[in-house]
């Protein structure tokens, strides 16, 4: 009869084993992988477009008449320097002050909502805004 | 055991990598804003670099690259990289490039 025992308790012991390891992969390993890898990529998507709205901004006071090629070449860039796809940023508005006001840019980024090691679920958006001050050559 | 392990040590590996990323990123952007100023020294971009990563940046962490800045354009664009070697064996070296930009001050109606 002690045999028995011993015998039911070690199989039960690694049944329990067993379900441990499958609770710890599906509850904390699994979403600690995919929390991680989607929130790095929601951190440089949001780099890259609050990057991509100051220095669209910053090219309208330097020239506003040059500024849609600016616009298009600084998002360009932006996307090759963050290893963003082609088409991840884009300009949602400008607004373009009086001389003395502000330059204010809006630049969303589109990623995806939930990223996995073999592909990606879902979209959303990252909106960032770039300001800057125009100079007024005229008050002084 | 052994794999849960080994899958935390590689995902905190990419943790301190994506930290470096960043970080160098930031540097990066720094020296593109500070040589796309007008008249600003050609080493301003290195220098600025440099301190904004501070001292402890290049070591045994990661290798960085030297940053280079060069104006494309209505753009100074700063290039750099970082390298790191892998917290386990048999894996490849994290090799990574960035690349920054700033919109090259000008006096308004003048060519860059």
């Amino acid at each position: 009869m002690r045999r028995c025992r011993c015998r039911c308790r070690c199989r039960s012991e690694r049944g329990a084993a067993a379900l441990e390891a499958v609770v710890v992969v599906g509850l904390v390993l699994v979403p600690m992988v995919l929390a991680l890898v989607t929130a790095a990529r929601w951190v440089e998507h949001r780099a890259a477009a609050t990057a991509a709205a100051d220095e669209i901004a910053r090219s309208l006071v330097v020239d506003p008449e040059g500024a849609d090629a600016a616009a298009a070449a600084v998002v360009l860039a932006v996307e090759r320097g963050h290893g963003l796809e082609p088409g991840s940023l884009w300009v949602q508005s400008i607004e373009v002050g009086e001389p003395g006001g502000d330059v204010i840019v809006t630049v969303v980024a589109v990623l995806p909502a939930l990223t996995v090691p073999f592909g990606s679920w879902g979209a959303t958006e990252i909106v960032a805004v770039g300001q800057e001050r125009r100079p007024d050559h005229s008050s002084s | 055991m052994g794999w849960m392990l080994v899958a935390l040590v590689g995902l905190t590996q990419l943790c301190v990598a994506w930290y470096w990323r960043a970080a160098i990123s930031d540097a990066a952007a720094r020296a593109a804003a500070a040589q796309s100023h007008l008249e600003a020294p050609s080493d301003i971009c290195v220098a600025t670099f440099a301190e904004a990563l501070g001292p402890g940046a290049d070591g045994a962490a990661v290798v960085v690259d030297e940053v280079r800045c060069e104006l494309v354009g209505d753009l100074v664009v700063a290039r750099t990289g970082f390298a790191m070697d892998p917290w386990l064996p048999l894996w490849p070296t994290l090799e990574v490039e960035l690349e920054a930009v700033a919109v090259a001050e000008r006096i308004p109606g003048e060519e860059p």
